[in-house]
């Protein structure tokens, strides 16, 4: 396994020298000047002309690269354009209301989706899957700005269950108090998909000969799905969350933009907006790196999931 | 006519009948916490380094500017704020001479190592050259460059060194002794008086602090102002206590003459210590909906900028909602000193030129372009038609003037484009460009207005669409983000932008310096450039408010409706509501340090 992992870190290596590239050339040919948004409404061709020896970006193109290969590196991508804060704090500031709301919604989502899936999936064709199918469907045709609309009106001013929103500097407090309801929201919208395409995975599943084997030899139905459908089930599940973990990292700007919670998805959306362009690069970066070790440490998963499965 | 201002007379004399109002020589009181939401996030706390309406909210509440405003008085009174008494102006207008009062102090902090540090009038000046020094980047300093003597050949020198030399004593900007600093202008321009009343220019910064910080110093705001910062999470939450440190000074403003409400709050607040509230909580919150539900939530204090999303609810018809009133909740509203335009390149072949025919195109766009429809569709009523590029409240407005040279008159608009050629010769369904003889080819045109692409821009688009498809002229819209526009246009390269102004000191030269033929490429969006304009442009800087300015403001403004370099949209109407518990808000058109000003009274 050893052998494998290697291998595979070092296939990571052109993998990083592509997105770096690619990232610096969007940026640099698409992304606009800099200086031009550092200057203001009103600006003079010396004011910008300077402002762009200050941020290097009047330097030769190989140049810029290698500066920007080294603030990968180094994980130091300087400052924010528009507020001068460290870019490596304000990466590590947010991440924190990020991770308390979407961490505990992966596990709240993928444990009721498992449970629901796998429960919808053993009484196939009867009445009750499919009115879970119909709900499911007509949940998965609202839009999420619907839900957060309607939810906030509904449980934070009408009900007055949850503060309409907010955030504090207490983890207790926000996680007892003010993600609750962010949290209920990115549950109720995540889990009618989710439940669909498990409910598809067990089916294939049950559909498969060594169920029907194990059913002949007597086994107990509890047995046969949560030792043998679970089991099988379980690969393209864990696909499924390795995709979908890098995006609990940046969080969903929509909930964090509604409930002004002070997360990593909110702050890249004001970055953009601002053409922030350390934030988005270290974001960026980040983002493709931290995708390839989760791909790799499901890769590795598999092989204590499925026993068949070998490293080569 | 726009401002409800009886409800807070009534709310005010209501306290008063009931013993409630709050005793006279009441301090900052530590338990009165107010707070509200900004829509945008704050970006820094440096003066020299910010521009944007609210980071410049939080600088005017903890740094003191050399002038203020009578809070009350409309039109906008400077009044002396650090200032022993108002600027003496000497020299015809160039010569600018400051007295700071003594006994004002900044707030402790580290970088004065234990000591107190008392304001003196070598802080103005450093603070003014910090917006010179290239390391700061400022984006205010296009409002002082080339008018201060001395100081272009200091910038054009740290521009080559990137080293801004603070030692330098410079003939136009010095201190005479501790508390006495001069500024000495190139030429005369009784708009400087403003300048000392914007903090993003003239706020008071310790050289220590700036020293002592560093690059961080946007961090660290260390003021002379009524509030200091307590608790800050970025773009989340911001926390002002009172300074207990700050000077002895009382609530005094005068509103105009009839302003019931304005009088109320005078009467009832006058000679109190301000700051009132000894907390300000300001909250971070981009979306419409959650700062709405969590003012009706009584979580905020106040309202400010209602979301237009929620106008009809709110104030249907411009008057406070029966659910609200009963609340006992007052509305503000008045139109923002502020403008929309859009405007053509007067060096574009198509729509720009001043001869006859290009006039003629430009005013027929003019007129076939219903402002109405984007009042009420697209602002949803929340901004009322430009007539002048001045916007409202601002020295020179005139809120009688009319003209018809910017009426919606779509019959007059097609007749005008007939009559200068703009025919559609290959009969296509679009207008196409004149002809000299009628044997000339046709050659067709099509105008492409640049605008951002986001949701509030779309009913706008669709309506200068619909009016332009009526009048036969053929419209394409050029998305693009608003920098990407910015950049465009510095550049000359946009037909035609809506890019809208807000006005940051109270006077008509910041919305004609839009027009003023220097600064093409720069403010100057349009590029229009107009001998004539221009002269009076500079005869009107060297003189003081008063009629004789006003006389040449009307001829500009005459100048610009016949040439017509922009189609003048709105004024944007501004309402902000406030909790019965809050007493003394009042929108000031420019001010921005108005938290002293206010009390908060929940029994």
């Amino acid at each position: 396994m050893t052998a494998y992992v290697v291998r595979r870190l070092w296939q990571m290596i052109p993998t990083l020298a592509g997105v770096i590239l690619l990232i610096f050339f969007l940026f640099n040919w698409v992304g606009g000047d800099p200086a031009q948004v550092l200057a203001g409404k009103i600006s003079n061709p010396e004011q910008i002309a300077n402002i762009r020896k200050q941020l290097g970006v009047d330097e030769p193109y190989w140049y810029q690269l290698w500066v920007f290969v080294k603030q990968v590196f180094t994980f130091d991508f300087g400052r924010s354009w528009s507020t001068n804060e460290e870019v490596s704090r304000i990466l590590l500031t947010r991440v924190g209301p990020t991770l308390t709301i979407m961490v505990p919604v992966l596990i709240i989502e993928t444990t009721l989706a498992v449970t629901f899936a796998i429960m919808v999936a053993y009484v196939r064709g009867t009445l009750t899957d499919r009115m879970i199918m119909i709900v499911c469907t007509t949940a998965m045709s609202i839009s999420f700005l619907v839900y957060i609309i309607v939810f906030q009106w509904l449980f934070g001013f009408i009900l007055g269950w949850f503060p309409v929103q907010g955030w504090s500097e207490s983890f207790w407090k926000n996680l007892s108090t003010y993600a609750p309801l962010p949290i209920l929201l990115a549950v109720a919208v995540g889990l009618a998909p989710q439940l669909r395409l498990y409910r598809s995975f067990f089916l294939e599943e049950i559909n498969q000969d060594y169920v029907r084997t194990a059913r002949a030899k007597g086994l107990p139905e509890k047995k046969v799905m949560m030792k043998h459908v679970l089991r099988n089930a379980l690969i393209p599940i864990l696909t499924n969350i390795g995709i979908y973990l890098p995006s609990v990292f940046v969080g969903s700007f929509l909930l964090e933009v509604f409930f002004s919670i002070p997360g990593l998805g909110r702050e890249i959306i004001t970055a953009v907006n601002r053409s922030d362009f350390p934030v988005i690069k270290a974001v960026t970066v980040y983002l493709a790196m931290l995708t390839m070790i989760i791909n790799l440490l499901v890769d590795v998963m598999y092989k204590f999931v499925d026993p068949r499965v070998s490293f080569k | 006519m726009y401002s409800t201002r009886l409800l807070p007379a009534l709310v005010i004399a209501g306290l008063l009948a009931t013993g409630l109002a709050p005793a006279p020589s009441a301090a900052a009181d530590s338990s009165k916490v107010f707070r509200y939401a900004f829509r945008v996030a704050e970006t820094s706390f440096d003066p020299a380094a910010v521009s944007d309406l609210y980071s410049s909210t939080v600088i005017a509440n903890v740094f003191d500017a050399p002038l203020g405003y009578d809070f009350l008085a409309r039109p906008s009174k400077l009044v002396p704020n650090t200032l022993a008494e108002m600027p003496t102006v000497s020299e015809g207008g160039t010569l600018y001479t400051m007295r700071v009062k003594p006994g004002i102090y900044f707030i402790d902090d580290p970088a004065f190592h234990g000591k107190k540090r008392e304001l003196v009038a070598e802080d103005y000046v450093y603070s003014i050259k910090r917006l010179f020094d290239p390391k700061v980047k400022s984006p205010n300093l296009y409002q002082l460059e080339g008018y201060i003597l001395g100081m272009d050949e200091a910038l054009a020198k740290a521009r080559k060194t990137n080293r801004f030399d603070f030692d330098e004593r410079l003939e136009g900007l010095h201190a005479l002794d501790r508390y006495t600093w001069q500024v000495r202008l190139k030429q005369p321009n009784y708009n400087f008086l403003y300048y000392l009343a914007h903090c993003n220019l003239t706020c008071a910064v310790a050289r220590e602090v700036v020293e002592h910080y560093g690059e961080k110093v946007g961090e660290h705001p260390v003021g002379t102002g009524p509030f200091k910062l307590t608790f800050w999470k970025r773009s989340s939450k911001m926390v002002f206590d009172a300074n207990p440190a700050y000077r002895q000074e009382t609530y005094d403003a005068t509103p105009p003459a009839g302003d019931a409400g304005g009088e109320a709050i005078a009467a009832t607040l006058k000679g109190r210590k301000m700051p009132m509230v000894g907390r300000i909580e300001v909250y971070v919150i981009e979306e419409p909906q959650p700062r709405w539900l969590a003012f009706l939530n009584n979580e905020h204090d106040f309202v400010e900028r209602v979301p237009e999303e929620f106008a009809t609810v709110a104030f249907p018809g411009g008057v406070l909602a029966p659910n609200l009133q009963r609340r006992g909740m007052v509305l503000d509203r008045n139109p923002g000193m502020e403008l929309t335009y859009s405007y053509f390149a007067m060096q574009d072949p198509v729509v720009g030129g001043y001869e006859p025919q290009k006039i003629a195109l430009r005013r027929a766009i003019v007129l076939g372009q219903d402002v109405g429809s984007e009042i009420s569709i697209a602002r949803k009523s929340q901004a009322i038609p430009a007539h002048s590029p001045i916007g409202p409240g601002a020295s020179g407005y005139d809120e009688n003037f009319r003209s018809t040279a910017s009426e919606y008159n779509p019959a007059k608009s097609k007749a005008l484009l007939d009559m200068y050629g703009y025919v559609d010769c290959n009969g296509d369904g679009w207008r196409d460009l004149p002809r000299e003889k009628p044997a000339d080819e046709c050659k067709s045109f099509s105008i492409e207005y640049a605008s951002a692409p986001n949701a509030d821009q779309k009913p706008i688009d669709e309506n200068w669409k619909k009016n332009m498809d009526a009048i036969g002229i053929n419209m394409r819209f050029k998305k693009a983000k608003w920098p990407d526009l910015l950049k465009a246009s510095q550049a000359g390269k946009l037909q035609m932008w809506g890019p809208g102004w807000s006005a940051t000191v109270p006077d008509a030269d910041v919305f004609f310096v839009m027009l003023y033929g220097p600064n093409a490429g720069q403010a100057n969006h349009a590029r229009f450039q107009l001998p004539e304009f221009d002269r009076l442009y500079l005869q009107a800087k060297r003189l003081p408010d008063g009629p004789e300015r006003n006389a040449i403001y009307r001829e500009m403004n005459r100048l610009f409706l016949v040439y017509a370099p922009w189609r003048l949209g709105t004024h944007r109407i501004l309402s902000d509501i406030s909790q019965p518990w809050t007493i003394g808000y009042r929108r000031h058109p420019v001010m921005r340090g108005w938290w002293k000003y206010i009390d908060i009274n929940r029994s």
